[in-house]
């Protein structure tokens, strides 16, 4: 599914977060919001989700052609992942994964039969089959993270929305993660949006960067793209190399996979 | 040395039980410390304590007893769906119910509660022509509870934290869904302490319906006693009778607390 982002307006107080953004994602693709703190990026993804309002005024916003701008969170179906994961502290993590299906109303709610095997599905995807019955406070960190994403991912989300998913990890978990994330992409073709600081990971995971600073995109690209050709101070600056040294970006994770799909067509 | 020891401290890992006789031996000395104090004191104004006539009023007793039992049952009953109502209504989006709400329980929070108890018994209620004490009291109490609830509740929400509320409207919850099956039980847990103080002060409270001569345990007494002239002996019963209820009371709460604490 698409999403088609128009003249976005957030201000917070004085503070302008988002001077009119605009930003097409199309269906399938993997994009990484990238910025420095302040930025507005998480900001602009929360505003996607539903979970803050722009500003009155032009903005809109589209889920594969329908207007989304009025809807709230809950009418979204977004898969949200949160940075501090906000797990269901009181229910297993069975019932977390399960809970977005259980409470809908009778007409669109999935059978007993086909929750259990949805989530049982979604629990052997995210490797955590045996911890089906335990409470979210005895997980490590990379653990919470995979409930998390299990939990947005049970809705069949239209969108996936993820806010600094590996922030809190530590580096080994982070790359570990980092590849899963862009494998289980790769499965899926889910519409994906991240948000992170960086630099490193956007590079690494997504098909296209959108580089944001003081409210506004300053670039758009593709990996190669941007680090090819820089559009202005600003991302270069961001990306360290106003110094003109060697850059150390690590080529993307998918380099071959999109050859052998541009073999296929 | 060791073993004495044992008797007066409790062990120094926090998670260790302390031992079963230990706590006997403490509460045991405790409760006999203060008994000593009131004997003391009785003797001091040579005062000598009659039960005999007392206990002939035994009825009298028993039906306050009753009575202030059920006049906290059916607060107690009123009064937490009536906080939680408020707690929620004073974060709604709904700029009127919101006021209503933070109106409510400024009033109730600000004013004495003998004042509410003779305001609303004799100008609001017969107006609409209740006249059952009984009925009257649970209603007085669970209003000015209710208020005092919502705050605890409030609080117990807002320690749950936005983002539990936003994962539940991200994966398709309903404001009120969000509220039933995410906040509110985690609130409630962090809530349970200060609500089991705040069900033992409503016991208490109760008392103060003796002024609109309601039959629970207090306006009992006070008719004993001047039915006997045995003020003392009276009292002592209405101390033990309520320490009747709030003792359990405050035993069901530890339980409570207990039993909900988050695995981890």
């Amino acid at each position: 599914m698409s999403v088609v982002i128009e003249s976005i307006h957030k201000t917070f107080g004085r503070f302008n977060a988002l001077e009119g953004i605009d930003l097409k994602v199309e269906t399938g693709e993997l994009v990484a919001l990238l910025g420095p703190s302040g930025s507005g990026k998480t900001t602009l993804l929360r505003i996607i989700a539903g979970l803050e309002f722009p500003d009155d005024g032009p903005g809109n916003i589209f889920f594969h052609g329908t207007d989304v701008t009025e809807r709230d969170a809950y009418e979204r179906r977004a898969g949200f992942v949160f940075q501090s994961y906000a797990l269901f502290q009181h229910m297993t993590v069975f019932e977390n994964i399960a809970f977005g299906l259980r409470v809908r109303s009778r007409a669109t709610r999935p059978s007993e039969a086909e929750i259990n095997a949805r989530v049982n599905d979604l629990l052997g995807r995210v490797q955590l089959t045996q911890f089906a019955k335990r409470f979210p406070n005895t997980l490590s960190g990379g653990q919470r993270q995979r409930v998390a994403l299990a939990r947005a991912l049970a809705i069949e989300p239209r969108v996936l929305l993820l806010d600094e998913p590996f922030g809190a990890l530590d580096a080994k978990v982070r790359k570990e993660l980092r590849r899963w994330l862009r494998a289980f992409h790769e499965q899926t073709r889910l519409t994906t949006l991240f948000v992170t600081h960086d630099q490193e990971e956007a590079f690494e995971v997504s098909d296209r960067v959108v580089i944001l600073g003081e409210g506004r995109i300053q670039q758009i690209g593709s990996p190669a793209e941007v680090r090819a050709n820089p559009a202005n101070d600003f991302v270069r600056k961001f990306l360290g190399l106003d110094d003109e040294s060697e850059l150390l970006i690590p080529s993307p994770l998918h380099e071959g996979s999109r050859a052998r799909e541009l073999d296929a067509v | 040395m060791e073993s004495l020891s044992r008797w007066i401290f409790a062990p120094r890992d926090p998670a260790e039980p302390i031992p079963f006789s230990a706590k006997v031996f403490n509460v045991v000395i405790v409760v006999a410390a203060v008994a000593a104090v009131f004997v003391l004191a009785f003797r001091a104004q040579s005062a000598t304590l009659n039960w005999g006539t007392v206990l002939e009023y035994h009825l009298l007793f028993t039906t306050g007893l009753l009575n202030t039992l059920i006049l906290s049952l059916g607060t107690l009953v009123l009064a937490l769906p009536l906080g939680i109502a408020g707690a929620v209504a004073q974060r709604s989006r709904v700029l009127p119910m919101r006021y209503a709400a933070k109106t409510y329980v400024e009033l109730i929070r600000g004013t004495p509660l003998l004042a509410q108890i003779l305001l609303i018994y004799y100008v609001l209620f017969p107006a609409i022509r209740l006249d059952d004490k009984l009925v009257a009291g649970i209603l007085i109490l669970a209003l000015f509870n209710g208020a005092y609830i919502s705050e605890i509740i409030r609080g117990g929400i807002e320690s749950v934290g936005q983002t539990q509320m936003e994962s539940a409207r991200a994966i398709g919850l309903t404001t009120f869904q969000s509220y039933r099956y995410v906040l509110l039980p985690q609130a409630l847990r962090y809530s349970v302490p200060s609500l089991a103080g705040q069900f033992v002060s409503m016991v208490k409270d109760s008392s103060l319906l003796s002024a609109i001569s309601v039959a629970e345990l207090t306006f009992q007494a006070k008719q004993a006693s001047t039915y006997t002239y045995s003020t003392f002996e009276c009292y002592l019963i209405l101390t033990a009778g309520y320490l009747i209820i709030t003792l359990p009371l405050s035993a069901l709460a530890r339980w409570l607390e207990r039993s909900l604490a988050y695995e981890s």
